[in-house]
């Protein structure tokens, strides 16, 4: 993407006031979506992202610069001001690279399919989903791709290469009956190019929209107060993602923001819990050869039968705590300097019987589809929408219920959990946070919680 | 290849293969960002950028394509073209005149005079004056201070060319206090010339985080709500898309075809101000001139918004509302500064007016927990209990539910605090709203 010798100018321009370290971060990036509605093609649009981040270190603080296109006076100019804007002892030495080249495996790449090909799978999913009942009002898909090249070298001689590929089909169904409207997503994505479409089923993905909708559109409001909640695997685990998941982020540990500083080897999860953050795991859509700052990805064991056991590190957050780095440095694109991040991180699986935890629930909420939420790591307090709700009474499903949502504390609602089931589950969702927006699997088998804060507008049911 | 050649070869290309007309909407902006922590620079971010997102008129539709390497005009044409072809086939209308700018309002240059060593004077004094106003403040979670430039300029083959600059500068501060086992932090900034004073800034951010130490649930149940400012302008954010004709046509906007009927309390008025001093522009991302839109008048739905494309289909005049969610996307509808109009009420008259209630600082968890189609929404809350007309003891850990098509017609008062939030792309602004029903709490 660019010469070895442009990228030791810039290097060297950008140590040339300080600073004991730099990096190039260099990106071409095509993306494509089209969007259907209610069978026609509605939006088509493709774009091309190019640019560089110049990043220069100083112990643990930094100055990032960056610049669009990657025409050598851009990238020199973005180097000359990062220097610029650095007041540190000169510490370079002379850079000698080191080429690696990575890539995911595409074995259908996006510039080899059309719009036409894009149109004809979500049309597929439309007529399903449609086909369900004629109260569905509305069925929106979309098909977006993004092919990534980058290019990371810094002063320590990395200058390795890798391409990765993440494609995502979303279909959402709405529902309507007089003035009530009710909406049912399905929405998975992976690591990989249009080949994803060889293993998912877009019509089967299409009706269990539209199945849910109709569940909700006749569903009672969720009753509200203090309940065991059952939450099922899949997107279940975005409850793990933001109660805990942040909050074991170098960036949020390493100043102290977090209620899981200083618990190294402490337990902190009921001893049914052990998770994990895998950025390793060929296709899935957190996968990554390298992370944003080129350092290999691995398997990170996070929590181990409730014991706490390492943290999700970036390179300035893992010299900040003065440990190893866990390949968990990413960046939304070229216009974000990184920190640390999730890849693919879940629950691993444990021994309970999912029928189990239902009927020996009681009274409480059991959580099929969760929706996004959103925490807070200095408190652990966390919040999140249920999608979809069912209430269960003497350990019976009883109705469907809507409008749920689950609070709590993230370190309290880990050491509640009494049951795991036995089979993980993955699901791709987008996490947004300082270095932007990026791909992460969320995951875990069935689980249960003890007691959580359930909120909702209904009466007792 | 720089811009100016892209354009003259993109539209060259563009009318050569066939297409009625090629535009570009182009974006050139700088942005300068420094975090003061402990005393020292912990980051400084500098960025100067180019975009450019190419649109093509082709057998009658619109197709886009966004680069930032201005090389390829010719791929930039063809794929904007292929995309034409799969764009919905609702007409959608270019506008050909170009803006005069110099009617606008004068805009807040305080942003241009910033230097980076400003912005860190001013960080380095926040915190200091952070950490000086109380011995609960531990540290600063977040603590810096930006300035961001940016023009705008579009042109096409009709005639089209106009451009303008914007520019906003502000400091913000996050700082953490603790007593005991427990933290708390806060978040808060200013903007324009007001983002000067680091002490007003400081002061403000800690007071709001030590007023939330001992915070806890209350219990569940019905009671009288007051939005306070900031979380009034969220809710407007949230549920904006409500008012976008392009929801609207789409049937994912409850207010459609209700032009003309009361849809909130006779106390609500709502304007969409594109020329408000606080964040004007004189053009929509499409090039239309801007013109100010009543929404709600003392209740009564006067129109939503809309851009030259939905306004073709309803059969009206563009309000001026073609939005971009960033360079690369394509013409939306966006709110530009979306204003419930003041009362004349003070905060303290409507807590003495309540008398015993929850009065909301904060609501979280907005992109999980509200549903801008039908209204619903499910917040994780926090704020203050209310009695016999006074703030009492600060509560955390519940959630707010309700309608917010049901509250606008619930609010009782409407406040003279308005709150506007930050001066990038649509900003919204409310004062405090007082609901003595229809809202229910789950706590403890």
């Amino acid at each position: 993407m660019i010469t070895q010798s442009l990228a030791q100018r810039a290097l060297d321009l950008a140590l040339s006031k300080g600073g004991d370290f730099a990096e190039l971060y260099i990106e071409d990036t095509e993306s494509n979506s089209l969007t259907m509605l209610n069978g026609d093609t509605d939006n088509a649009s493709s774009s091309r992202r190019v640019g560089c981040g110049v990043r220069v270190v100083s112990g643990t603080n930094y100055v990032y610069t960056y610049t669009a296109g990657l025409g050598e006076k851009d990238i020199l100019a973005a180097a000359q001001a990062a220097a610029d804007a650095t007041d540190a002892e000169k510490q370079a030495e002379a850079i000698e690279f080191e080429v690696k080249a990575f890539s995911a495996k595409i074995e259908k790449q996006a510039s080899d399919v059309d719009n036409s090909f894009r149109a004809k799978l979500l049309l597929d999913a439309h007529n399903a989903a449609k086909s369900v009942d004629s109260r569905i009002a509305q069925v929106k898909a979309v098909i977006a791709d993004t092919d990534k090249r980058v290019l990371i070298c810094n002063s320590e001689g990395l200058f390795a290469s890798d391409r990765r590929a993440n494609t995502r089909i979303r279909i959402q169904s709405i529902a309507r009956d007089g003035s009530e409207t009710q909406t049912g997503m399905a929405s998975p994505g992976k690591g990989c190019g249009y080949e994803l479409f060889d293993r998912i089923d877009v019509a089967r993905l299409g009706k269990q929209a539209s199945e849910m909708a109709i569940t909700m559109l006749t569903a009672p409001e969720c009753p509200s107060g203090r309940y065991p909640v059952v939450i099922d695997g899949g997107f279940g685990g975005v409850v793990f993602h933001e109660a805990c998941g942040h909050s074991l982020e170098t960036t949020a540990v390493s100043r102290g923001n977090s209620e899981f500083c200083g618990k190294l080897g402490q337990q902190i999860a009921s001893e049914k819990v052990t998770a994990i953050d895998d950025g390793t795991i060929p296709g899935e859509w957190g996968t990554l050869s390298i992370d944003d700052e080129g350092h290999p990805t691995q398997r990170n064991v996070l929590i181990e039968k409730g014991i706490l056991k390492g943290y999700m590190s970036d390179m300035i957050g893992a010299r900040r705590m003065g440990i190893a780095r866990s390949g968990n440095g990413r960046r939304q694109d070229y216009t974000f300097a990184p920190t640390s991040r999730m890849t693919n991180t879940f629950i691993a699986a444990g021994e309970d019987d999912d029928e189990e935890m239902i009927s020996t629930l009681g009274t409480g909420l059991y959580a099929k589809t969760m929706g996004g939420g959103s925490v807070n790591p200095l408190t652990g307090e966390f919040n999140f929408a249920v999608n979809e709700g069912y209430w269960v009474k003497d350990g019976k499903i009883v109705s469907a219920v809507r409008g749920a949502s689950l609070i709590g504390k993230g370190g309290e609602v880990l050491m509640n959990i009494d049951r795991v089931g036995k089979k993980v589950e993955l699901a791709a969702g987008v996490c947004g946070s300082v270095s932007g927006d990026v791909p992460t699997n969320v995951g875990q088998p069935r689980i249960r919680i003890k007691e959580l804060t359930v909120g909702g507008k209904g009466g007792a049911l | 290849m720089r811009f100016d050649d892209f354009r003259a070869k993109a539209f060259k290309i563009a009318l050569e293969k066939g297409c009625e007309s090629a535009e570009l909407f182009m974006q050139d902006s700088e942005e300068t960002s420094i975090k003061v922590l402990e005393g020292k620079v912990d980051s400084y971010d500098y960025s100067h950028t180019t975009g450019a997102n190419l649109r093509v008129k082709h057998q009658g539709k619109d197709g886009y394509y966004y680069t930032e390497s201005f090389d390829d005009p010719e791929k930039a044409v063809i794929k904007a073209m292929d995309n034409a072809l799969f764009a919905s086939s609702d007409e959608h209308p270019w506008c050909s005149e170009s803006v005069d700018i110099y009617d606008m309002p004068e805009v807040d240059l305080t942003a241009e005079m910033m230097s980076p060593g400003d912005l860190i004077s001013l960080a380095l004094d926040a915190e200091k004056y952070a950490l000086e106003s109380d011995k609960r403040v531990l540290r600063m979670d977040y603590n810096g201070a930006s300035t961001f430039k940016q023009t705008t300029l579009i042109c096409n083959t009709l005639g089209q060319n106009s451009a303008y600059t914007k520019s906003a500068f502000f400091t913000a501060i996050s700082p953490i206090v603790g007593e005991g086992d427990e933290v708390r932090d806060s978040f808060a900034y200013l903007t324009g010339a007001d983002a000067r004073n680091s002490k007003v800034l400081a002061k403000t951010a800690t007071a709001m985080a030590i007023a939330k130490l001992g915070a806890k649930p209350v219990a569940g149940g019905d009671y009288k709500i007051i939005l306070q400012s900031k979380v009034a302008t969220d809710m407007l954010g949230i549920f904006c898309s409500q008012f976008s004709a392009e929801a609207a046509q789409k049937g994912l906007s409850p207010l459609a075809g209700k032009e003309g009927t009361m849809i909130a309390a006779p106390c609500v008025s709502i304007t969409d101000d594109p020329l408000h001093k606080y964040n004007p522009r004189p053009f929509d991302d499409e090039g239309v001139a801007s013109v100010v839109t009543p929404v709600i008048h003392k209740g009564k739905f006067i129109s939503l918004l809309h851009n030259l494309k939905t306004a073709k289909k309803a059969g009206v005049k563009s309000t001026s509302n073609a939005g971009r969610a960033g360079t690369a996307s394509g013409i939306g509808v966006a709110p530009s500064n979306f204003i419930l109009k003041e009362g004349d009420t003070s905060l303290e008259m409507m807590l003495r007016e309540m008398g015993d209630g929850l009065l909301i600082c904060e609501v979280a968890g907005q992109h999980a927990g509200a549903n801008a189609v039908t209204g619903d929404f499910s917040l994780m809350a926090s704020g203050f209990k209310v009695e016999n007309g006074k703030v009492t003891s600060p509560v955390d850990q519940i959630i707010i539910a309700g309608n917010f098509n049901r509250m606008l017609c619930d609010i009782e008062k409407v406040g003279n605090d308005t709150f506007f939030d930050l001066p990038l792309g649509s900003v919204f602004a409310s004062p405090s709203l007082y609901i003595p029903k229809g809202i229910k709490v789950s706590g403890e």
